[in-house]
């Protein structure tokens, strides 16, 4: 096991590397240099202005030194400074991040709970008014734009029915709307594969053993059933987490919540190109890190899935 | 790194009376300069005279900047001091606390630094400036008691008050404006708007005495007196800025009614009343500390939720109202809708003269006869903005509102101006001439009001047998290609404080620039000319009422609505008012019980 996890760490590298590259070639090949973008926030600016500031960022150099000073900069910790206020992009992210991962981890427990829940219920009562009226909501679900779930239940459950404060509430009223928002369509994607996956699982010669056994309906589907469904589940989770954290960028801006997906959001519309980057780097963290964990879980859910 | 050799070019050649009003506002344009900035600019622009113009004499108080500038014409009952001064001064409440609505969140609080426009809002209320300025560009004392030009007729000095403290304790003093104004001069300062009002030919402050400054340029600068009261000109604490060096934008230390207390990113800035404050310039309605004991910028992006805020009573002032909601904020009693209409030209639709089919004049004249504004304004923006028929906007200087009916919507009237100018109804319902088609290419930028208005008037024009391509396009390409001229129509509005607006859009000196409709009439660029160079206020709006009338005539254009700044509050707010730049002082401002 630790071979492993030490194994899918290293192999890791080369990804983080991949995508750093990328975002690097991103910030220097796209029409729009930062150095004139940062010259037109300022009125009077002249071409040597405009010059005068890409020296300054080292925009002057060749291609490849640039790279190298970007990485070396990165290995001592330093994702450099946001052009705009100063604040090195290191700290803005420490601020920030912390509000998009509570906000992520509600919206993905919601989706977990309330999509395995109706997942379960649906396969159990296979082709009942309950599995059509689920997998309907479903598909509603991932077909509802975010945006717009996010300020329909604004509307309803702010302005209409003043349970919530529209933005901002401290603590969990003001995470309930906005996790809603974020799990919704995760909780959908969710809810149909939990069932199919039933479905099938339901179906097999062990599930009918343990009815044959005598075993209680309900140890036979949390037990013996659900465990095995979840592998497939456990690998969509592992993704929409991801999704999740994309669509964090939404949410946080129609509830006007704290967090990096606003904060990539400025950044790209200023083309403050330190905090872009470093907002991909922390994004690409995620997905690695997540799809370890998910790849764990699966030994820990099946015994026949090992790793050493 | 940030000396602007552009701006120092554009003064000198001002002062040196070698350019004209237009080429000033032309080329300040294209640098993206501030309007306070254009105003100076132009008091500093004395026709073919050098500057010196503003002789030196004790400046007594109020005084007028000399220059044509408007007053503006129309404003808002809220806006204009004169609606709240009727408020009994017993029933004001003190206390409270005021949440705004926020559409956009600055990058940094320095008002001398790179804040950009989104701090303006909240740093007018944190600091103080020199001098105060009423909404008809009249200049009042602040923290400076008196000026005076001096007789080199380069240097200013400034009286200082005496009584003033920074929200730090630091006194205020000439040490204060000396260090405010050298460190707008520091390149790492990075300002971007004060260092355009400080101009290029500062060349330091001399400290007579405590409360006395003198403060140099090295050739006579007169838009100098009218800059010192924009909020970018915000004296600062030099112990604090001292104190935190680069973080200075994030904990602003000013000696404004209001005082910085906390800035959660993407989040709130919440502002705290200054209890010493005691030193407010005539141009406010009382004096001592502001009401309010604390005022909270939300920054809330999205427009709905911001209007939200709102209903449930979390915010007391929105801005950037979507205009859907303008009605039902109207028709509600616990809101005022606060309108405040821009200068400038309207949102107009150039029509490009340089190819076919608008190189004929009937053609042009059809089209303004042929476009349903009410239409437009009813679909898309909810009846919330005037239909245009002239091409500046009511709120600017020169307007005249009998330009209003040269056309009217009259579709009978459009085919059959269509049908002189030998384009004749094809079998398939479009007009051919010469074996063309009626087919006009229309570029806009990818916003979606762009698309909507574009799509209206292509259903509106196709039974008059006109089809029409519309290319969106993102960016400075779409720019380029309408300088270009590529097209045979697009969309543009300015906002601005100067009837030039006209000539900078349609006089043949700007073809390749703004003039994206290559709109080349010697007779125009007659009246522009005239325009630039006449100081006479009364003269000037005659120039400007004729050349709108005019140029409405030869129809280069399709003028089709007056913008307007959108706010909401709700009533229990009182008392506050809007600078000449449309933002909103609430040192006044009360929240009823």
């Amino acid at each position: 096991m630790g071979t492993y996890v030490r194994g899918r760490l290293l192999r890791a590298i080369p990804v983080i590397l991949g995508v750093l590259t990328l975002v690097f070639m991103m910030v220097h090949l796209l029409p729009g240099d930062p150095a004139e973008a940062i010259a037109s926030q300022s009125p009077g600016m002249t071409q040597q202005d405009v010059q005068r500031i890409r020296v300054q960022l080292g925009l002057d150099q060749p291609l490849y030194r640039q790279y190298l000073t970007f990485l070396s900069r990165l290995v001592h910790g330093d994702l450099g400074r946001s052009i705009f206020n100063g604040q090195p992009v290191r700290q803005m992210i420490l601020t920030q991040f912390p509000s998009t991962l509570e906000l992520t981890l509600a919206g993905m427990s919601f989706a977990i709970v309330f999509g395995v829940v109706l997942g379960i219920a649906s396969a159990v009562r296979h082709n009942s008014w309950l599995d059509s009226i689920s997998m309907a909501g479903a598909l509603l679900g991932v077909s509802i734009p975010s945006f717009w779930l996010g300020l329909m239940l604004i509307f309803v459950f702010a302005v209409r029915l003043r349970w919530v404060p529209v933005v901002g509430g401290s603590g969990i009223s003001g995470l309930i709307l906005p996790a809603l928002t974020l799990g919704f369509s995760a909780a959908a994607i969710i809810a149909r594969l939990v069932r199919s996956s039933m479905l099938e699982v339901l179906g097999q010669e062990y599930v009918q053993t343990a009815r044959a056994k005598g075993l209680a309906g309900r140890t036979i589907i949390v037990r013996h059933a659900l465990r095995n469904a979840l592998i497939p589940v456990v690998t969509i989770v592992g993704l929409q987490f991801g999704a999740l954290l994309g669509g964090a960028v939404v949410v946080e801006i129609v509830f006007a919540r704290q967090g990096i997906g606003r904060m990539a959001v400025d950044a790209i519309l200023q083309k403050d190109f330190p905090v872009v980057q470093g907002v991909v780097l922390l994004a690409a963290l995620v997905y690695v890190v997540v799809n370890l964990l998910v790849d764990l879980l699966y030994s820990l859910l099946d015994p026949r899935i090992s790793y050493d | 790194m940030w000396d602007h050799p552009g701006l120092d070019d554009l003064f000198g050649e001002v002062l040196e009376g070698g350019l004209s009003r237009r080429d000033v506002l032309q080329r300040a344009l294209g640098m993206g300069l501030a309007a306070p900035v254009i105003a100076g600019l132009l008091a500093a622009c004395g026709g073919s005279s050098p500057a010196p113009a503003t002789s030196a004499a004790v400046v007594t108080t109020p005084t007028v900047i000399p220059t044509a500038q408007p007053a503006r014409a129309a404003s808002s009952p809220a806006a204009s001091p004169a609606a709240t001064s009727t408020q009994a001064a017993a029933a004001i409440k003190t206390g409270g606390q005021l949440t705004y609505g926020d559409g956009s969140e600055p990058t940094g609080l320095d008002p001398n630094g790179l804040s950009g426009v989104n701090a303006h809002t909240i740093d007018m209320q944190m600091f103080d400036m020199l001098l105060a300025m009423d909404d008809q560009y009249q200049l009042y004392p602040s923290l400076a008691t008196s000026w005076k030009l001096q007789p080199d007729g380069m240097s200013y000095t400034l009286t200082l008050r005496k009584d003033v403290k920074f929200h730090d304790g630091t006194p205020f003093n000439a040490d204060a404006v000396k260090f405010t104004l050298d460190r707008i001069k520091d390149p790492a300062t990075k300002s971007s708007s004060a260092i355009a009002i400080l101009g290029a030919f500062y060349t330091g402050t001399d400290v007579v005495d405590d409360s006395t400054v003198t403060v140099h340029f090295s050739k006579p600068f007169a838009p100098f007196l009218g800059g010192l009261s924009t909020a970018f000109m915000g004296m600062v604490s030099p112990t604090a800025v001292k104190k935190y060096g680069d973080n200075f934008p994030l904990n602003p230390v000013g000696s404004g009614p209001f005082m910085f207390k906390e800035w959660v990113q993407k989040q709130t800035c919440t502002i705290v009343k200054n209890p010493d404050y005691n030193w407010a310039p005539t141009t406010f309605k009382h004096q001592g500390a502001a009401y309010l004991d604390q005022i909270t910028f939300r920054f809330v992006p999205e427009d709905s939720a911001r209007q939200a805020l709102l209903d449930t009573g979390e915010a007391q002032f929105i801005d950037f109202v979507p205009w859907q909601n303008v009605a039902r904020v109207k028709s509600d009693a616990n809101y005022q809708m606060l309108i405040a209409p821009r200068p400038g030209g309207p949102f107009l639709m150039d029509l490009n003269v340089a190819k076919p089919p608008f190189d004929q004049l009937e053609v042009r004249q059809a089209m303004n006869y042929a476009i349903n504004k009410a239409d437009i304004l009813k679909t898309l923006y909810f009846n919330v903005f005037q239909p245009a028929g002239t091409p500046l906007s009511p709120a600017t200087f020169g307007y005249d509102a009998s330009v209003e009916t040269v056309y009217s919507y009259d579709q009978a009237k459009a085919q059959q101006l269509l049908d002189q100018a030998g384009w004749t109804m094809g079998s398939n319902g479009v007009r051919v001439k010469n074996g063309q088609p009626f087919n006009l290419k229309c570029l806009i930028s990818t916003l979606p009001e762009y698309s909507s208005i574009s799509q209206i008037i292509q259903a509106q024009l196709k039974p008059l047998g006109i089809t029409i391509d519309i290319q969106a396009i993102a960016g400075t390409a779409l720019t380029a290609a309408e300088r270009r001229g590529d097209q045979n129509i697009d969309f543009k509005i300015a906002v601005y404080q100067d009837p030039d607006i006209m000539g900078i859009y349609f006089g043949s000196r700007s073809i390749g620039g703004f003039n994206f409709a290559q709109f080349k009439d010697p007779q125009m660029d007659a009246l522009f000319d005239q325009g630039d160079a006449t100081l006479d206020p009364n003269q000037r709006k005659q120039i400007y009422a004729q050349a709108s009338r005019t140029l409405m005539e030869k129809a280069p254009l399709v003028p089709i609505y007056y913008l307007s700044n959108l706010s909401a509050a709700t009533n229990k707010l009182q008392g506050m008012f809007h600078d000449t730049g449309g933002y909103f002082w609430f040192y006044d401002a009360w929240l009823k019980g």
